[in-house]
């Protein structure tokens, strides 16, 4: 059925017809709204399962992870000083295996404090052993958040379905929803193979010695190696079903292009528009807009990457100290098998800047002019001064 | 690869979790490397008990009766103690004076306990008899509590006893020395009755040396325990001491006993200090004397009588005339009319300990009296033992060749009051026990030293008769007594003894001779027995198992008895502090006790 | 003869606490008390060691290990993950200590208070944090020597069960590990309870107050009897019980058994004396109907 929303209430919707029974949040612009919504239903009984109204983000994830122990799937959402805030818990997840879902709202992280786009809170999670998913609107988060539980399930670490402040939270667009019992359908029930159960009584999570704690993480590396596979096989199973499908990554005009942009998120909507506008010029340009990050789709990249001669990396977000986090992991790809690919790493549109298309063309335009890659990150486009009237 | 969800089954390899996820116990973990003491579970002795002359399991009768086995309780005093109803009123109660609460508060009121069983609770005779009969037939000479004891004892085991008794009823002191007030007869009847029940016979009217000589019996029987007593009294030894209106004290009572109720005089003089002298004080102001005064020659401290009798004594307006003696009586109209005693100092310790009186020169003085009841000694009645060959003490007591009650003739024994001694009743109830065991010992060929030893209870010369039978049966060392320092008085609260209280007021006891002391009530019996430590008995408390911090105690519920995992106990000694009388112990890891 | 370990519990023998622990006494004793349809939550602490090391288990009940300071939320999760399978029977019980307690996890257990989630919190008090090497905590008693206040904490006592009662949840005790069956009574009650149930066990700990193993059971029986520590309960916020009436003996029989107060004075004693007598005075009070519930 087609509906008009925002990012922040498809989110919720992704969220109610995956039926999750016990659900722990805490509010934070600009995630509230997903909190409120499922709270309304919850209030209405429409729900199902428990609500669990809980004093922070890190309590939220501490709850959600034994809640999944318990043999129930579970649910959360929140955002920039929210997720820092859990950070430990995340690696806890993770370590438990608990596949659960969360969608982050991607927003500065202070200090100083500001509320709109900028993708570093949960880059800076990328350690943490969660798959990430970075969707460039609306429709995609719903569906998205459906696909991480069966995923997630699947290979039992948990999801995070990662959208935009303010240019997918609280931005309206047409949304197909899903039937609930396609959905039903779509996605079994959750049957883990490890609970909390007093007829089958075990420790969980006790310390370990150092080549106990080895075999774990590896285990969950090779968990992470075995995603691809679980992630397209739901992907196509998806696409068979509700008609829509997503891939590892979006590839557009790729087939012939000599430069390729790549980015994430809302800048990858423009960047397709910024595209159409180039190839009319006759540039041979192509974009890749990154979606699965963690797995990171290395020799998939490779792969879709190999012909290509420049590659123009627009980061919504910086590591300090180093450069945008989508170049940094390409480069490091690249450098195995294309190493004569030459990757120009922009920063751009931090603190949730606008990235218009004019910004892009100058991206593009600045690619095509140097010869060489620069070491640092361009961080002013031509003609701009950051720090400047 | 697609890893397969398995629905809640126990992975059989741990290579299938991909978690810490632990299914394993721990009871691999030994920690036995890791202590240097282990406890030990062993239950020990009271001071009660080993107080007692009679060697009664005191807390066990405690333990059971806290349970609510009144007859069981009783049947634990039975076991040693065939006369619980006269000890409960007349014991001099060593056990109250080495008992550990006394420490803490007041002493277990231990005596008005063993009246109390012996008054609710309920004897099974058949339960006390025993399954076999022995061919041997024992004589016992003297109906008191030592030949009552050692009747019962040896009837218990099988063997036909046959009591000789001089006087017209049984019971000895107990019917003719001890006064209806503090003993009623009823009492005394019951518990010989319990006795004949075993198939004693007691012979009375029947004086040996007059009506039957002693070899006679010695050729009818196989063993021989003379338990005659001492009845004899005790001249004044001074001027005047036959005149009329001077009276023996052990006469007078027996007199009195038997039903007399002749009047003293107004004025009635008791010489002496002991229950003896006090019970004819008592018994004079029944029989109406209104002026009495009992007359001893030390202080209140070294008056050998119990406190609670030199109490009533005050009680029922008898004077006491303390450190003063007779010098001499002074006659009017050929009867006593006045005595003139001296007044004494305490001077150096004799042989008994006690120290010396000493005349305080020119001291004189004079009190009209118009009776004088001596109660200055018993000596026994031994002359019909010499024709055997039994030698006497210069005092007429019967020499014995060792503790165990022997004679220097082959299978004849002697204990209580003619072998000399303490001369309490308890005293004697155990010599009749200890001669059971000599007599047993010799009729088997067994050696009576070291049967005593092995049932013998702390270091005192009382011993365990139930050990002594069955060895095996109970586990406690009687060897070790539990001190005051290891019972752990922050699992009691303190509170007050329940004492006896009197029927009625000291004015009307003195109008009768009914009993003047009342037995506990139920209320009062239940306050003692929970405020009893029960030294050493386990009562099921469970403080070493809730205590236990390495879930390490072990128990076996048929037996009672607890135990320790030795591989996971780690030696902190927690047992032995929480255990709150005394039963858990810690010992070096590497000494060889036996564990169980 | 068959010695045998009593079936009732629900602790291993064989775990790795200190010889003569106080806290694994109250562990063994709520675990016995709570019963098999239990799940557990543990968080680090001495109780984080005692469980076992993977992949031995010392409970007989299952458990979670979660981060330190999440454990009224874990426990929440549980309980509300139980009932949205809608198994209403089974009891959800988080194992915590003082640090974990009154320090670092207060917000979490002060949020699932405050929504009266449904699980016994339990707070094994040894008055530091003692796992890690005796470091002061927020319920450390003043004046008490730690590796971190080695001349003796300046501040007072948090009092938890004061706090936790003010969220008026419906139960809310304090137990010791020494006086077994208050400890235990107060669990099962509990356990009959649907809410936010919190119950402070202080935990004697020879290891950092400084007395012999052995002695644990008679300094837990002290620190009640002196009054440094009342048995009570509180149900709802305001109705007080006192559970045990103590002999109140001179708090020198408490103090100084321990090396850790080695150090007090005369004039201490005094004060912490008139502070206590103060506090039980209050206590009795409030117990014989003093407390407005208006």
């Amino acid at each position: 059925m087609k509906m008009f929303l925002t990012g922040n209430f498809a989110a919720a919707y992704g969220a109610r017809l995956s039926r999750p029974q016990v659900i722990a949040a805490y509010p934070i612009t600009p995630q509230s709204q997903i909190y409120e919504k499922l709270s309304e239903w919850d209030g209405k009984g429409e729900l199902g399962g428990r609500m669990m109204r809980v004093e922070s983000e890190h309590s939220a994830m501490a709850a959600c992870i034994s809640a999944s122990l318990t043999g129930v799937r579970t649910f959360t959402a929140t955002s920039s000083q929210g997720l820092a805030l859990m950070h430990e818990m995340l690696h806890f997840a993770s370590g438990m295996r608990t596949p659960i879902v969360m969608v982050n709202v991607n927003r500065s992280l202070a200090a100083p404090w500001s509320f709109w786009s900028d993708q570093t809170d949960s880059l800076a999670q990328r350690d943490t052993g969660w798959l990430q998913f970075y969707v460039a609107d609306n429709q995609e988060a719903l569906d998205t958040v459906i696909q991480a539980f069966k995923i997630g399930e699947s290979i039992s670490l948990p999801v995070m379905v990662i959208m935009e402040a303010f240019y997918n939270s609280h931005f309206m667009e047409p949304v197909d929803v899903p039937d609930p019992t396609e959905v039903d359908a779509f996605l079994p029930a959750f049957d883990p193979p490890f609970i909390l159960d007093p007829e089958h009584p075990a420790g969980f999570c006790q310390t370990v010695v150092p080549i106990e704690y080895k075999k774990f993480r590896i285990k969950r590396q090779v968990a992470m190696e075995t995603a691809f596979e679980v992630i397209e096989t739901t992907d196509k199973e998806f696409a068979e079903r509700f008609g829509r499908r997503y891939g590892l990554f979006e590839e557009y005009r790729m087939a012939d292009a000599e430069t390729v942009l790549v980015t994430a998120g809302t800048i990858g909507s423009t960047a397709r528009v910024t595209v159409d506008a180039l190839r009319d010029r006759g540039k041979k340009v192509g974009l890749l807009r990154m979606r699965v990050f963690r797995p990171f789709p290395r020799a998939q990249l490779i792969a879709a990457l190999r012909h290509v001669k420049k590659i123009a990396v627009i980061d919504r977000n910086i590591s300090l100290g180093q450069e945008g986090i989508f170049c940094e992991e390409l480069k490091s790809v690249l450098y195995s098998m294309a190493r004569d690919i030459r990757v120009f790493g922009f920063v751009l549109g931090l603190g949730g800047t606008n990235v218009a298309p004019s910004h892009i063309e100058k991206v593009f335009s600045m690619t095509e002019r140097m010869e060489q890659a620069p070491l640092n990150p361009i961080i002013e486009l031509e003609g701009e001064n950051v720090f400047g009237a | 690869m697609i890893m397969k969800t398995q629905s809640k089954l126990i992975p059989d390899v741990e290579r299938d979790f991909f978690c810490a996820i632990s299914y394993r116990d721990s009871l691999g973990f030994n920690k036995a490397g890791q202590r240097t003491e282990i406890p030990t579970f062993q239950e020990k002795t009271s001071p009660c008990r080993a107080a007692c002359p009679i060697g009664i399991d005191i807390a066990e009768a405690f333990y059971q009766a806290s349970k609510g086995n009144f007859d069981e309780a009783l049947r634990v005093y039975r076991q040693e103690n065939p006369l619980p109803g006269i000890c409960g009123r007349v014991c001099y109660h060593p056990c109250e004076m080495s008992c550990n609460r006394k420490d803490f508060d007041e002493a277990i009121n231990i005596r008005a306990f063993e009246r109390f069983l012996s008054d609710h609770g309920r004897v099974d005779v058949k339960e006390e008899a025993s399954t076999s009969v022995r061919k041997e037939k024992i004589a016992v000479i003297g109906s008191g509590p030592a030949g009552l004891s050692a009747s019962y004892h040896l009837a218990r085991l099988g063997f036909v006893v046959t009591i000789f008794e001089a006087q017209p009823e049984p019971g000895g002191m107990l019917m003719y020395g001890i006064p209806e007030y503090r003993l009623p007869k009823a009492i005394l009847k019951r518990e010989i009755d319990y006795i004949r029940q075993l198939g004693v016979a007691i012979r009375t009217g029947v004086r040996v040396g007059r009506d039957i000589s002693l070899s006679q019996i010695r050729n009818e029987y196989q063993a021989l325990f003379v338990a005659a007593g001492a009845h004899g009294g005790v001249r004044l030894g001074v001027e005047g001491d036959k005149l009329p209106g001077v009276l023996e004290g052990i006469t007078f009572l027996r007199n009195v006993n038997l039903g007399e109720r002749k009047k003293v005089g107004k004025q009635v003089a008791v010489i002496g200090g002991g229950n003896t002298a006090i019970d004819c004080a008592r018994v004079a102001r029944r029989l109406g004397a209104e002026e009495v005064r009992i007359i001893y020659r030390r202080s209140l401290a070294e008056m050998p009588a119990l406190t609670e009798d030199v109490a009533s004594v005050e009680a029922e307006g008898i004077a006491l005339e303390l450190l003063a003696a007779p010098k001499r009586l002074i006659s009017q109209n050929e009867r006593v009319s006045a005595i003139e005693c001296l007044r004494m100092e305490l001077g150096a310790p004799d042989a008994t300990g006690r120290r010396q009186p000493v005349p305080v020169t020119g001291s004189e003085f004079i009190i009209p009296i118009d009776t004088v009841i001596a109660a200055v000694g018993q000596v026994p009645e031994t002359e019909f033992v010499t024709p055997l060959g039994l030698s006497l003490s210069e005092k007429g007591m019967i020499e014995i060749t060792s503790e165990r009650g022997t004679t220097a003739i082959e299978g004849v024994f002697a204990g209580g009051d003619s072998i000399g001694g303490k001369a309490f009743v308890a005293d004697a109830i155990a010599s009749g026990k200890m001669a059971t065991l000599a007599i047993v010992c010799f009729l088997e060929g067994k050696d009576s030293e070291r049967a005593f030893q092995a049932a013998r209870i702390g270091a005192g010369s009382s011993f365990a008769f139930q050990r002594f039978l069955h060895p095996a049966d109970d586990l406690s060392d009687l060897k070790q007594v539990v001190p005051f320092d290891r019972i752990n008085t922050l699992f009691f609260r303190q509170s007050g003894r329940n004492s006896n209280h009197n029927q009625s007021t000291p004015g009307e006891n003195v109008r009768s001779f009914e009993e003047v002391a009342m037995g506990a009530t139920h209320a009062e019996m239940d306050d003692e027995i929970s405020r009893c430590f029960k030294c050493g008995t386990c009562i099921d408390c469970q403080n070493c198992m809730d205590f236990c911090p390495d879930v390490s105690i072990l128990r076996d519920v048929k037996l009672g008895l607890y135990g320790f995992d030795v591989d996971h106990c780690k030696g902190c000694g927690i047992c032995s502090v929480a255990c709150p009388r005394n039963i858990v112990e810690m010992v070096n890891q590497n000494e060889n006790v036996p564990h169980r | 003869m068959s010695l045998v370990h009593d079936g009732s519990n629900n602790l291993h023998p064989g775990h790795l606490a200190c010889p003569g622990c106080g806290e694994v006494i109250g562990l063994k004793l709520v675990l016995q008390a709570v019963g098999k349809k239990t799940i557990a939550v543990v968080i680090p602490g001495c109780l984080g060691i005692i469980i076992g090391p993977y992949p031995f288990s010392t409970f007989k009940i299952p458990f979670y290990h979660t981060a330190f300071e999440t454990a009224a939320a874990t426990a929440a999760g549980i309980s509300n993950a139980l009932s949205a399978k809608g198994d209403e029977e089974t009891t959800v019980i988080a194992l915590t200590g003082d640090g974990g307690t009154s320090d670092i996890g207060f917000q979490s257990l002060s949020g699932a208070a405050d929504r009266n989630e449904n699980v016994i919190y339990c707070c094994f008090d040894n008055e530091a944090y003692m796992n890690t090497g005796v470091q002061v905590s927020s319920s450390t008693p003043e004046l008490a020597w730690t590796m971190t206040t080695p001349v003796g904490k300046t501040g007072r006592k948090k009092n938890m069960v004061e706090i936790m009662a003010a969220h008026n949840i419906p139960y809310a005790a304090t137990a010791c590990s020494c006086f077994p069956d208050d400890l235990r009574t107060k669990i099962m009650t509990a356990k009959k309870i649907k809410g936010t149930k919190y119950i402070h066990i202080l935990s004697p700990c020879p290891t950092g107050w400084r007395f012999p193993e052995s002695l644990t059971p008679n300094i837990g029986r002290l620190a009640v009897e002196t009054d440094c520590f009342p048995l009570y309960e509180i149900r709802n916020g305001a109705e007080v019980k006192i559970t045990y009436e103590p002999r109140h003996l001179p708090i020198e029989n408490y103090l100084l058994a321990q090396g850790r107060f080695k150090h007090v004075t005369k004039d201490d004693i005094a004060k912490i004396t008139k502070a206590v007598d103060r506090s039980w005075k209050e206590l009795k009070r409030r117990e014989s109907g003093g407390s407005c519930t208006c």
